[in-house]
Formats: C-alpha cells, sequence, structure tokens
C-alpha cells in the first residue's frame, strides 16, 4: 500500500524533525525561495528585531544597504543613539503594514507628508520617529527636513534594492482621526500629548493587515519591479496592549495574524519568501530557551540562533555562498538588548 | 594685530612664508608669535596663571625657539590664536541633512579626542580671544595633479567647514578655516604636488635647521603653500578684528544710550 506521505523527507515528520533530536540540531527550518547573495543589496526594515537582520547581514559580509548614513567620524555609539545603521534609512521602528503603507506613499508623493510636529519644551519631536534624535529637534523646520531626507532615502532603497526585508512587528496602531496619519506610538507616551479626540486605536484586523501590505509590495514594486521581499514576524511579545485581553492573548493574537498575512502572501507570490525567526524563537519545541528570564526579550544567544539559521538555509539551499556561519562578534548580550525600540518605553507606564 | 600660531610640523611652511617671502605690508599690521613642536611634542604643555607652559624642558627649548626667546604662550598677549595641524582632518558632508545636534556631535567625537581640543580647552581657561583653527593640509597624491579641482566635491568639503562651524566652534568662539582653494586638486582631499616639493621641517634648533623632509613625504607642505595660506588667514583674522571691534562699539554705544536715557530720566 502507497501513499503521499511515504516519499516526504524526514523534516516533514515531528519525529524525525523534533521529537528524536537535540533542540540545538533541529534544523533546515527554512528553504529560501532565491538565491540571496553578497552583491545582492538588501534592504531591512520594520520592527526591533529587524534591526538583527541587518547587523547580521553586515558582519556576515553580505550587502546591507543604506541609503541614510551618518556622517563620517560619528561614533558606533552615537550612530545608535542618532538611529544610524539600525534600518536601511532612518525610518525607526515600523511596526505595522499600515504603517509601512504611509512611509511608500510618502515617496511616492511627498506632498503628502505630514507636516504634524510636536513640541517639548523647546525641542520638537518629529511624530513618526519620536526617538529618532535624542533630545529632538531644534526647529519645526528642522524636523521636517530631516524627516524629507528619511523618506527621499527610504525612496531611494526601494529603488536600489534587490531584496526588502520586512519584520511584522504589530497589529495594534494609533492614528489622528482628524489627518488620517498613522503613528509608531501612541502620542503621549515616547512623546507629544495623548487627544483622546483624536487619536484614535485601532486593532488592524487579518484583513486590514494583508491589504496595506498588499498595497505597499504592490507600490514597492511599481517604483522597482524587480525588488524580491523576505518577510519575518517579530517573535518579541508585546510590550503592553490597549486591546482590554491579557498582554499573553493579544501577543498570541497579533502574531498569529501577522504570521497567516505573511505566509499568504509567501505562499502566494514566487518573489516574497517567509524567515522563520517568528518560529525559531518562540516554537515549543526551542521550550523557550531564547529568551531572557522577562520572557520578552530575545537574548543575544537567540538572536545568533535565528541569524546562523537563515544563514546556513541559504547555504545548505544553494551551496556557493561563502561566509563565515557566525559573526565575527557575536552580538553582545547589551547589543541584544540594546535594539532600539520604542514600543519598549510602554513598560514605564504600567502600575 | 598680535597673532599666536601654536601648532606642529605643518607649522613649519607658515613660519617659513612669514621669515622669507611674505610682503612687509603685512608685517605691518600683523605681529606673528609661533609656538610649535614637532609630531605630539607641543602637548607636554600645562595651564598655569593664564600662560600655556612647557612640562619638559626639551619643548622649552623648541618653544624659545620657534618664538624667538618666549618661555611660555602668555594667553592675555595675544589678540587672535589659531591652532595648525595638531591632528585634526577635513570634514566634508555631502547633500545629506544633518540636524544640528548630529553635526554637533559628529564634529564632537572626531575633534575631541585631539591634540587641539586639549590646547583649545587650555586656552579657554585664559582667555576669550578668537581661535580659528587649521587642519592638516590635505596630503598629496601625484596622480590627483592632473584632475581639475571637482566644485561638487569643493562644494562639500565647505559644506562639511560650514556646518562644522555653525554648530560646533561658533558656540567656542572658534572657527574652523579651510585649506586655501587654489591648492586643491580632484576631490577636494588632496594637495597639488607642487605645495609639497621640497618642503621643509619645522626648525626647532639652531642645528635641527635647514632639513628637507624625505622624497616620499606627502603629507607636509613648501613655503609657497605656506605664503598662501597665511595671507588668506590674515584676511580672515582682519574680517573677524573689525567685526568684533564693530561689536564691542555697537554694544558700547548701546550702554552709553541707556545710561544718557536713565540721566535723562
Amino acid at each position: 500500500m502507497t501513499n503521499p506521505y511515504k516519499n516526504l523527507g524526514d523534516n516533514a515528520f515531528w519525529k524525525l524533525a523534533v521529537a528524536d533530536r537535540n533542540m540545538f540540531a533541529i534544523s533546515e527550518l527554512w528553504s529560501p525561495k532565491f538565491h540571496l547573495k553578497q552583491n545582492h543589496k538588501v534592504v531591512t526594515y520594520g520592527s526591533c528585531f529587524a534591526q538583527h537582520i541587518g547587523r547580521a547581514l553586515k558582519e556576515r559580509g553580505f550587502n546591507w544597504h543604506r541609503t541614510e548614513e551618518p556622517p563620517v567620524g560619528l561614533s558606533s555609539e552615537n550612530c545608535k543613539i542618532f538611529n544610524y545603521d539600525i534600518f536601511s534609512s532612518r525610518t525607526g521602528n515600523i511596526y505595522t503594514t499600515t504603517l509601512l503603507k504611509q512611509w511608500i506613499k510618502w515617496c511616492i508623493d511627498p506632498t503628502s507628508i505630514s507636516d504634524e510636529t510636536w513640541v517639548s519644551g523647546n525641542r520638537f519631536i518629529d511624530p513618526f520617529r519620536p526617538r529618532i534624535e535624542p533630545d529632538g529637534f531644534q526647529s519645526a523646520h528642522e524636523a521636517r527636513q530631516s524627516l524629507l531626507q528619511t523618506v527621499n532615502s527610504f525612496h531611494q532603497s526601494i529603488k536600489d534594492a534587490d531584496v526588502f526585508v520586512f519584520t511584522l512587528g504589530l497589529t495594534e496602531s494609533w492614528h489622528n482621526e482628524e489627518t488620517g496619519v498613522e503613528y509608531p506610538m501612541c502620542p503621549g507616551t515616547v512623546a507629544g500629548d495623548f487627544d483622546p479626540e483624536k487619536h484614535k486605536f485601532e486593532n488592524l484586523s487579518f484583513s486590514r493587515t494583508y491589504h496595506a501590505l498588499s498595497d505597499s509590495i504592490n507600490m514597492m514594486k511599481e517604483i522597482n519591479p524587480e525588488l524580491r521581499f523576505i518577510l519575518t514576524v517579530s517573535p518579541v511579545p508585546l510590550t503592553a496592549t490597549y486591546t482590554g485581553q491579557h498582554v499573553v492573548l493579544a501577543t498570541m493574537a497579533a502574531k498569529s495574524t501577522l504570521r497567516a498575512v505573511a505566509h499568504e502572501f509567501a505562499v502566494q507570490n514566487e518573489y516574497i519568501d517567509y524567515f522563520p525567526s517568528y518560529e525559531i524563537i518562540n516554537s515549543p519545541v526551542f521550550k523557550g530557551a531564547f529568551f531572557e528570564p522577562n520572557q520578552r526579550n530575545v537574548s543575544s544567544f537567540g538572536v545568533n540562533f535565528v541569524m546562523n539559521s537563515f544563514f546556513e538555509c541559504i547555504q545548505k539551499r544553494f551551496g556557493d555562498v561563502s561566509f563565515s556561519s557566525s559573526p565575527s562578534s557575536p552580538p553582545t548580550s547589551e547589543e541584544a538588548e540594546d535594539a532600539v525600540c520604542e514600543e519598549e518605553l510602554l513598560d514605564a507606564f504600567k502600575k | 594685530m598680535k597673532v599666536c600660531i601654536i601648532g606642529n610640523s605643518h607649522v613649519g611652511a607658515l613660519k617659513r612664508a612669514w621669515d622669507n617671502s611674505l610682503e612687509a605690508s603685512f608685517k605691518k599690521k600683523f605681529s606673528v608669535t609661533f609656538f610649535a613642536a614637532r609630531g605630539t611634542a607641543i602637548g607636554d604643555i600645562k595651564i598655569d596663571e593664564g600662560a600655556l607652559v612647557p612640562i619638559t624642558p626639551s619643548l622649552q627649548k623648541v618653544l624659545e625657539f620657534t618664538s624667538g626667546g618666549k618661555k611660555s604662550i602668555v594667553l592675555k598677549d595675544y589678540d587672535m590664536f589659531f591652532l595648525y595641524g595638531l591632528g585634526i582632518n577635513a570634514y566634508y558632508i555631502k547633500d545629506t541633512f544633518y540636524s544640528g545636534a548630529v553635526v554637533r556631535q559628529t564634529v564632537a567625537d572626531i575633534f575631541e579626542p585631539r591634540l587641539a581640543n586639549r590646547i583649545l580647552s587650555m586656552i579657554r581657561k585664559g582667555s576669550s580671544k578668537r581661535v580659528f583653527i587649521g587642519h592638516n593640509p590635505m596630503p598629496v597624491h601625484a596622480k590627483s595633479d592632473t584632475i581639475p579641482l571637482s566644485e561638487e566635491s569643493y562644494n562639500f568639503y565647505a559644506n562639511g567647514t560650514s556646518l562644522s562651524n555653525e554648530h560646533y566652534f561658533s558656540k567656542l568662539n572658534c572657527e574652523l578655516v579651510m585649506q586655501p582653494k587654489q591648492t586643491l586638486v580632484g576631490n577636494a582631499r588632496s594637495t597639488h604636488s607642487r605645495f609639497s616639493k621640497g618642503s621643509m621641517k619645522l626648525d626647532v634648533s639652531a642645528k635641527r635647521s635647514g632639513q628637507l623632509h624625505n622624497d616620499l613625504d606627502r603629507k607636509h607642505m613648501n613655503e609657497e603653500f605656506g605664503l598662501i595660506f597665511l595671507k588668506e588667514l590674515f584676511e580672515k583674522f582682519e574680517e573677524s578684528y573689525e567685526s568684533e571691534k564693530m561689536a564691542k562699539s555697537g554694544a558700547l554705544r548701546r550702554l552709553l544710550n541707556k545710561i544718557s536715557r536713565q540721566k535723562v530720566r
């Protein structure tokens, strides 16, 4: 008697792929769809966890393409403080697909860029990158100029890139009902003043998340028809939720939505791939081993394990890639924890 | 106008130009004292009762030689200071927008570990007079000689200098000066090789005078370079001196007007 399961590889069976193995020997979780070569220009954006991908690409000799670079001479410590070399341009975290869509719309039509600025003391804050400068800007004009530079650099990165890596992070979003703009963070948390009349919450549904990502990808393909995508889902749980649910439920709902959206895109399009950083960190198979004791932050060991898996899978699939499977200096615990993540600031509002 | 020039080996080109080829008209307007030592030896100095005082006998001898007999740099004796070389490099900022804070921090990251900053900090303990700063000369790359100066690259250099002044040096009553345009070639990061031909080491004693730099030296410039540099520098000094005088007389006028208004009341 025969059946279609008989010809499947070991990876298709839990016993062979998981139960009979040491958890650190579980491998080949990803079979890359396309060959990521070291000379390919890769741009990275998204939620906090996306920061590790850019850094890992650079450390392994891949071409992490940045279109908004720091001035020559700014120390690496201050580059981080001023949010250079975090993503391919200085967008700050793009947590939701709707926020990604907003950035792309701005770069296609710069006249649509919001001119909203927040005032804090005698400094000015860019609501769309509230922590981009540690002390804000010296004028609204300066904040605006800086945002225009980033929009331009973001646009350039889409034009230049061979591969656009996007890490989906959240479904919870805040927007201004009067102007329609979305903020990466709820006004009044990191900066700004919360106005319940105009600042509204939305927990994006599967459909909203899917359509925003679909629009984003279509717009990017118009800018750069050859562009390919790698989607990932941030494995980092929510810092806080405004849904009224327990934060564990809200996290699982959000991640499941994002994961399902990423899955849909990856199965429907040959130019879109999904890399399972979310599963590597979160799957029960790994027994939470990659989390710090707060069960939220991913440890440097976890980050390194994920990124090693990324490169090993490419090597396994395409073979001809010559790079070290580990960086010369794996991220320290501090580096892993130091990912620039505005969302974590919500922790300050716990009772 | 009494000018104090402090620096390292690069001061040699300026001193030779001052001693040998600068027109007398400049010497009527300016009195210049040079305090310079080769390498980083000028770092062996401390501030003591309003003067920069060498802390090693060897530096003391060198400074006495270059300054024509002065044992220390008495800050109140000078209207203007110029720090030259001392590990400072040129700043270039392309047409990317950077916030003032980013520029300020970048200049701080580059400038603050340098010897020039240490000397500037000591000067500021005893004088609020204007300090000009000149970066190391751009090195010579013989291949660049035939490449005309790119205006775009020069603008990046001018932009970097101007933004550094706006966001950092001006707050310290300092000004970073640019290398004269006519000495630059190619991408504005090279000096034409004719300005390094025959360059001589900084004279630091009667015995250690008149020594040519090694033929392979690409970093030190000659007297011709020094002359062009000094003339541009003196123009800057004059402008600055005049504007400072005008600012002072304006402030004095305002003060007198205020006093006279108070008397009328």
